[in-house]
C-alpha cells in the first residue's frame, strides 16, 4: 500500500523536506555477494550502444515533423539596452516567413522569479532575447531574422562580479545588484573565537571563472500544439519539470503536457529545466498550429543557455599548531548574471572537515550577463578549489604533508548533523590514490627541482606528443632538455549523491518471455538505460538481452526524477530494483498454479526459469510461462523508499594530479591524474569509469583554460563559440587513471548505489592548482591557469623562464608564497 | 505579427536579389554512401545542411556550424571534411560517406565495434564524427601509433571526455580490421540473443578493450 511521508531530500549541497509517496519495497533483501552477481558490478557496453554509433539515435536536434516551423531567435548585441523600436516589415514580406514575435505582440508570460516577462521591451544582457522568427525553413527564418530592423538605446551596464558589487555600479534590478536577500548563510560554533584560538590563520581571496557548459547538442526544442495538447520534444534533463513548468506558463493541466527526448547531446546541468526557447516555440506554435522547431546556435548556447557563474571567495581557516582546524571563515559573491541563484560554494566548507566553528555566506550578484545555472557539481567545484587551495598553504604553513593535514581533520560524522555517514570511504580514497599515485615519493620529489621534464610539449596545442595517449615518462623529445618545475598536489571531495523519492518503475513481462523496463527517466549520455536494463537482468535472473527499457517519455511511465545532482542511478536503480523484484513475486505466484507449488517453494533462476526449490527439474521457464498467461502481461511497481534519516549520505573521492609547469611559456603540462571516488556500489565499471574520467577532463578545462571572456567596453562576450572558448581537445588530455572503493552503501537503499555524475570534476582543479603551489612556491587565487596567468604569476613572484627565482617575489602573500614550497619542508 | 501571405514554395526559389549572374540553385550529381543522388540545391546550403535536411541522414549531426567542434564530420572522395563547411554545390561528382554508410545491416563496422565494446562515448553526439574521423585515418594507415590516432581525432570535440576511450577504440579498430577485419568484427557483434554465450563475448572483448586502454595509456583500472 503506498504511504505518504515526509522525507528529507538533499539536492546539489541544498537540503529541503517534502512529502513523498512510498510503497513497500519488495527488494528489501541487500543483493547477494559480489561474486554472485552476473550483472549488477560488471562492465557491460550499452544496451543503446549500436544507435549511438550508427547514427539511428535521434536527438532533439533530429526530430522532424511534418509541416515543422523553424523559428530563430534574434537577440540583443547589447548587455543593456532600451528597445526603441522594431520594424518587421521586410522580414514578414519575406516569402517563407510566418511569424515575428517581440515584446509588443508576444503574450504576457511570466518568465522565471523574478517576474521578468518573456520578451521585454528592456534587454539585459549580450544575448537577450528580442524576438523570433518563424519561417518554413531555417535559412529562411535565418535571412528574415537579418532583416529585422531594431532601434537600441543603450544603457549604462555592469558585466564583472566585482565591478557590479560597487555601490554605483549600474543596477540590474531595482532590488540592487548585490542579492543580500537571496543570500544563503550558516553558521555553527563560533567562527571568531575559533581564528582566536588558532595558532595560525591563513586567508585568502579567490576568483573561478564563468564556465561554458558547450554541451555538444545545442539546447533545442520542437514543440507540437495541437487543439489543447502540447507535444514537446526536448534536449532536458528533467522532462516532467519541463511538463510541469510550460503546463503553468500556459495554463494548461500537465496531463496536456507530453515530454518526449530518446537521446540527448549532453546538459551537465545547463538543461536542468524549462528553457526559455522552448517557451516562445511554444508561443508560435499555438499560433501557427504548426509545429515549432527552435535549436540555438553555438553562439546563443554560449550567451543565453546557462554558465557556472564566476565567485569571489573570501576565505580564512585557523587551525592550531597539529593541524586541527578551528575555524572556517568564507564570504562567496557569485555573479548570477540577471537571474540565478548562488550554488552551495561553502559546501565543501562545512561538509568536508571536522571543524567546530564554521561560517559560510554565499551571495548572489547580479550582472548584465545571462543567467547563471547549475554546471556539475555547482558551487562545490568553485569551492573545493578555494578550500583545498587554502589548506595546501596551512599544511605549508604548519610544515604537514596536506594529506597528513586532512587526515587530522577527518570528519567521522557529518559536522553540519552530527549523524553518521551512511558510509565513507574517503580515507580508503586517500590511501589508495596515495599509493597507487606514489604521493609521497613523489612529493619529496618534486616542489623546486628543476628538471627536464619528461612528457614535455613543444607548447603547440594539439601536438601530438602531449597527448591523451602519451604515456607518463616518456620524453617527447623535441624540448625535452627545457627546464621545468615540477608539482604534485592532491584534494578531497564530497558531494550528496544519496539520490531519493520520488523515483518509479515498472517491469513488464512480455508475452515473448521479455522484460521492458517502462519508467519516464532520462539517459542525458550517461548510461542510465543499460544500468538500470542490467539491475533489472539481475533481479530477474535473466539474460540482458531479453531486458528492454523504455524512458525518455512522460506520457510513457511512471514519475521520474531529474538527471542532475548525481541522482539517477540512486533514484532509479532502486526503484527499477524493486519493480522487478513486484515482479518475480507474481511470476512466482502464477508459476505456482501452472507447476502446483506453493510459489513459497519456487525461486527463480537464470536464465528466466521458475523451478521449484531443491527439485529443479520441477519447472518451467518464463518464456514458457508467459506464453501461458494468454496476453496478460504482469506488470511490476516499483518506488524508490525514502532515505533513512538518521544518517548523512554522501560521495566522498580524492585526486591526485602530477603537473610540470614551462617557465619560459607559462603552459602547464598536467603529467598524470589519479582519481579513487566513493559512489557506493559500482552497478557498471565501464561506464561508470567514463564517468570519473569525462569529470577530471572537465575539471582540467576549469583549472587550465575554460573562461567565459567579457570585454569590459562593449559589455560583449568574447568567447562565444568553440573557437574562442577552449574546452579540452583529446590533445589536451594526460594520462588518467582510476579506481572505486566500492563498497554498497549499507543503508541509502536497496542496492547500495550512490551517484556518479558529479563527484568527478569537484576536486581536479584543486588537485592542479595544489600541484602548482607545490611546483613553484605560489598560491594559487584565480582561475583558469592560462599561460599568460601563470607567467604573471611566475614573474610578480620571481620566477624566471630559467625557473630560477632571480628575487624575492614582491606579492608574496604572507601565506605561503615563497615558503611554502615543498610543503612539509619549510 | 502574423505575415499574411501565403508562402510561395521553396524560398530558395525565389529572385536572386544579388544580380543574374549568380545561381541560387545548383545542378549536382554525387553519391552518398555509395548511392547515386542528383538534382539541384540551393547554391549557399552546405553539405551538413543537405545531408541532415535534404536526405534525412541526421547521424552527422550539427555541433557548431563553423568548422570548430567536428561533428559533422564526414568523407568526400576519401577526405575527411567537417561538413559544414563544404557547400553541397562544391560536392558534385564526389563520393561522400557518412556515418549511416559504414554498417552494413547488422553487421557494425570495426570502428563501430570498437566504440561499442570500449564505451568510447557517453552522449554520443560527437560520436558520428569521431568515427568518420578514424576511418579517414585507418582508410590511409591501418597501423596508426597511438600519436596518428590521437591527431587523427584531435579536431574533434567530445564535451562528455570519452577522449582516452576514443584513443583506444581507434587502436582497437585496427586491430580489429587487422586480423580477418571488417567480418571478424561483424562475428563478433553476435546481436542474435545467444544468451550466455553471447554474453561472454560481449565481456571478453571489453575486457580486452581496458587491457588495451590501460596496458598503453594507462587508462582505467
Amino acid at each position: 500500500m503506498p504511504r505518504l511521508v515526509r522525507t528529507r531530500f538533499e539536492f546539489e549541497g541544498r537540503v529541503r523536506e517534502s512529502w513523498v509517496v512510498v510503497e513497500e519495497d519488495p527488494a528489501a533483501d541487500p543483493l547477494p555477494d559480489k561474486e554472485e552477481l552476473r550483472y549488477v558490478g560488471r562492465p557491460h557496453a550499452r544496451v543503446d550502444g549500436v544507435e549511438r554509433v550508427t547514427g539511428r539515435a535521434c536527438y532533439t536536434h533530429d526530430v522532424r515533423l511534418p509541416g515543422m516551423v523553424h523559428a530563430v531567435v534574434v537577440r540583443s548585441p547589447y548587455p543593456h539596452a532600451r528597445i526603441r523600436r522594431i520594424r518587421a516589415e521586410r522580414a514578414l514580406a519575406l516569402p517563407g516567413v510566418l511569424a515575428v514575435l517581440t515584446h509588443e505582440n508576444c503574450p504576457p508570460i511570466r518568465w522565471g522569479r523574478e517576474g521578468d516577462l518573456l520578451l521585454e521591451p528592456v534587454v539585459r544582457f549580450h544575448g537577450d532575447e528580442v524576438a523570433v522568427v518563424a519561417a518554413v525553413d531555417e535559412d529562411t527564418a535565418r535571412d528574415a531574422a537579418a532583416l529585422l530592423e531594431i532601434e537600441y538605446e543603450p544603457l549604462p551596464f555592469v558585466v564583472d562580479l566585482e565591478e557590479a558589487m560597487k555601490p554605483d555600479a549600474p543596477q540590474v534590478r531595482p532590488q540592487g545588484n548585490v542579492r543580500w536577500d537571496r543570500a544563503t548563510r550558516y553558521s555553527r560554533g563560533d567562527v571568531e573565537a575559533g581564528l582566536r584560538e588558532a595558532d595560525v590563520v591563513v586567508e585568502g581571496t579567490f576568483r573561478t571563472p564563468a564556465q561554458l557548459h558547450n554541451s555538444m547538442e545545442t539546447h533545442g526544442s520542437v514543440v507540437d500544439w495541437r487543439g489543447d495538447k502540447v507535444t514537446i520534444y526536448d534536449s532536458t534533463q528533467h522532462l516532467f519539470g519541463v511538463r510541469q513548468r510550460f503546463a503553468e506558463l500556459f495554463g494548461l493541466p500537465v496531463s496536456n503536457v507530453r515530454v518526449i527526448k530518446e537521446y540527448m547531446g549532453g546538459g551537465f546541468g545547463s538543461k536542468n529545466s524549462l528553457a526559455k526557447h522552448t517557451a516562445l516555440a511554444g508561443v508560435l506554435s499555438r499560433q501557427l498550429g504548426r509545429p515549432v522547431r527552435c535549436v540555438l546556435d553555438r553562439q546563443a548556447e554560449n550567451l543565453a543557455a546557462g554558465n557556472r557563474h564566476s565567485t569571489l571567495q573570501k576565505l580564512r581557516i585557523g587551525a592550531r599548531r597539529d593541524g586541527r582546524l578551528t575555524a572556517i571563515d568564507l564570504e562567496a559573491y557569485a555573479a548570477v548574471g540577471i537571474m540565478g541563484s548562488a550554488g552551495p560554494i561553502g559546501g565543501p566548507a562545512r561538509q568536508l572537515y571536522a571543524c567546530a566553528n564554521v561560517r559560510t555566506v554565499e551571495v548572489p550578484v547580479h550582472t548584465h550577463t545571462g543567467p547563471a545555472s547549475a554546471f556539475r557539481a555547482p558551487g562545490y567545484v568553485e569551492g573545493t578549489f578555494a578550500l583545498e587551495s587554502l589548506l595546501d598553504e596551512l599544511a605549508a604553513r604548519l610544515g604537514l604533508d596536506p594529506l597528513e593535514l586532512r587526515l587530522r581533520n577527518y570528519a567521522e560524522v557529518d559536522p553540519t548533523s552530527g549523524r553518521p555517514y551512511s558510509s565513507k570511504g574517503l580515507r580508503r580514497a586517500y590511501e589508495l590514490g596515495a599509493r597507487a599515485f606514489g604521493w609521497e615519493e613523489k612529493r619529496r620529489a618534486g616542489g623546486l627541482t628543476l628538471s627536464s621534464t619528461s612528457g614535455a610539449g613543444d607548447g603547440g596545442d594539439g601536438a601530438p606528443g602531449r597527448a591523451g595517449g602519451g604515456t607518463t615518462g616518456q620524453p617527447a623529445g623535441r624540448h625535452g632538455g627545457r627546464p621545468k618545475l615540477r608539482g604534485v598536489g592532491m584534494a578531497s571531495q564530497i558531494w550528496g549523491g544519496a539520490g531519493g523519492p520520488p523515483a518509479h518503475a515498472e517491469v513488464r513481462l512480455q508475452p515473448d518471455g521479455t522484460v521492458t523496463v517502462v519508467t519516464a527517466t532520462q539517459d542525458i549520455g550517461t548510461g542510465t538505460r543499460t544500468v538500470l536494463a542490467q539491475i533489472a537482468a539481475e533481479e530477474l535472473r535473466l539474460p540482458i538481452e531479453r531486458v528492454r527499457v523504455l524512458l525518455g517519455d512522460t506520457d510513457g511511465g511512471p514519475y521520474a526524477p531529474i538527471g542532475a545532482g548525481s541522482m539517477t542511478v540512486p533514484s532509479m536503480g532502486p526503484a527499477v530494483r524493486s519493480a522487478a523484484a513486484d515482479a518475480v513475486r507474481q511470476i512466482l505466484e502464477l508459476a505456482g498454479g501452472l507447476l502446483e507449488a506453493d510459489p513459497r517453494d519456487l525461486e527463480l533462476v537464470y536464465p528466466g526459469r521458475v523451478q521449484v526449490k531443491g527439485a529443479p527439474d520441477r519447472g518451467v521457464d518464463l518464456t514458457e510461462l508467459a506464453r501461458t498467461l494468454g496476453n496478460y502481461m504482469v506488470i511490476g511497481k516499483g518506488s524508490r523508499g525514502p532515505n533513512p534519516d538518521d544518517y548523512a549520505i554522501h560521495t566522498f573521492g580524492a585526486q591526485f594530479a602530477e603537473i610540470a609547469v614551462d617557465p619560459l611559456t607559462g603552459e602547464i603540462q598536467v603529467l598524470q591524474l589519479w582519481a579513487v571516488h566513493d559512489i557506493g556500489r559500482v552497478v557498471n565499471p565501464l561506464t561508470a569509469g567514463g564517468q570519473i574520467e569525462g569529470g577530471m577532463i572537465q575539471g582540467l578545462g576549469f583549472a587550465l583554460m575554460e573562461e567565459r571572456v567579457l570585454d569590459p567596453v562593449s559589455g560583449r562576450v568574447l568567447s562565444d563559440n568553440l573557437e574562442t572558448y577552449a574546452v579540452p581537445t583529446v590533445a589536451d588530455v594526460p594520462p588518467l587513471h582510476h579506481a572505486f572503493t566500492d563498497e554498497p552503501d549499507p543503508v541509502g537503499n536497496n542496492l547500495g548505489v550512490k551517484g556518479a555524475g558529479e563527484p568527478p570534476i569537484i576536486p581536479t582543479a584543486a588537485a592542479i592548482a595544489n600541484a602548482f603551489f607545490h611546483a613553484t612556491g605560489i598560491p594559487v587565487r584565480e582561475l583558469p591557469l592560462t599561460r599568460r596567468r601563470v607567467l604573471e604569476l611566475l614573474r610578480k613572484h620571481g620566477i624566471g623562464p630559467d625557473g630560477r627565482r632571480h628575487r624575492r617575489g614582491q606579492a608574496a602573500s604572507g601565506t605561503g608564497a615563497g615558503n611554502g614550497r615543498g610543503g612539509g619542508r619549510p | 505579427m502574423i505575415a499574411s501571405h501565403e508562402p510561395s514554395g521553396d524560398p530558395a526559389s525565389r529572385p536572386a536579389e544579388t544580380g543574374p549572374q549568380f545561381r541560387e540553385r545548383v545542378l549536382i550529381d554525387l553519391t552518398v554512401n555509395g548511392q547515386r543522388w542528383r538534382g539541384e540545391v540551393p547554391a549557399r546550403r552546405t553539405l551538413l545542411a543537405f545531408l541532415r535536411d535534404d536526405l534525412g541522414l541526421t547521424g552527422t549531426k550539427l555541433g557548431c556550424d563553423t568548422g570548430n567542434c567536428g561533428a559533422c564530420s564526414v568523407l568526400v572522395d576519401g577526405e575527411l571534411v567537417y561538413s559544414c563547411l563544404v557547400l553541397a554545390a562544391s560536392c558534385d561528382g564526389r563520393r561522400v560517406e557518412t556515418i549511416e554508410g559504414l554498417s552494413r545491416g547488422d553487421a557494425l563496422h570495426p570502428i563501430q565495434q570498437a566504440f561499442l565494446e570500449l564505451d568510447a562515448y557517453q552522449c554520443g553526439f560527437c560520436t558520428p564524427g569521431q568515427i568518420m574521423a578514424i576511418k579517414a585515418l585507418l582508410d590511409r594507415n591501418p597501423r596508426p601509433t597511438r600519436e596518428e590516432a590521437v591527431a587523427a581525432v584531435a579536431g574533434n570535440l567530445c564535451r562528455c571526455g570519452a577522449y582516452p576511450r576514443i584513443v583506444a577504440a581507434a587502436l582497437r579498430a585496427a586491430e580489429l580490421m587487422g586480423g580477418d577485419g571488417h567480418e571478424a568484427a561483424a562475428a563478433g557483434d553476435g546481436d542474435d540473443g545467444g544468451g550466455d554465450g553471447q554474453r561472454g563475448r560481449g565481456e571478453q572483448g571489453i575486457s580486452t578493450g581496458n587491457r588495451e586502454q590501460g596496458g598503453g595509456e594507462g587508462g582505467s583500472s
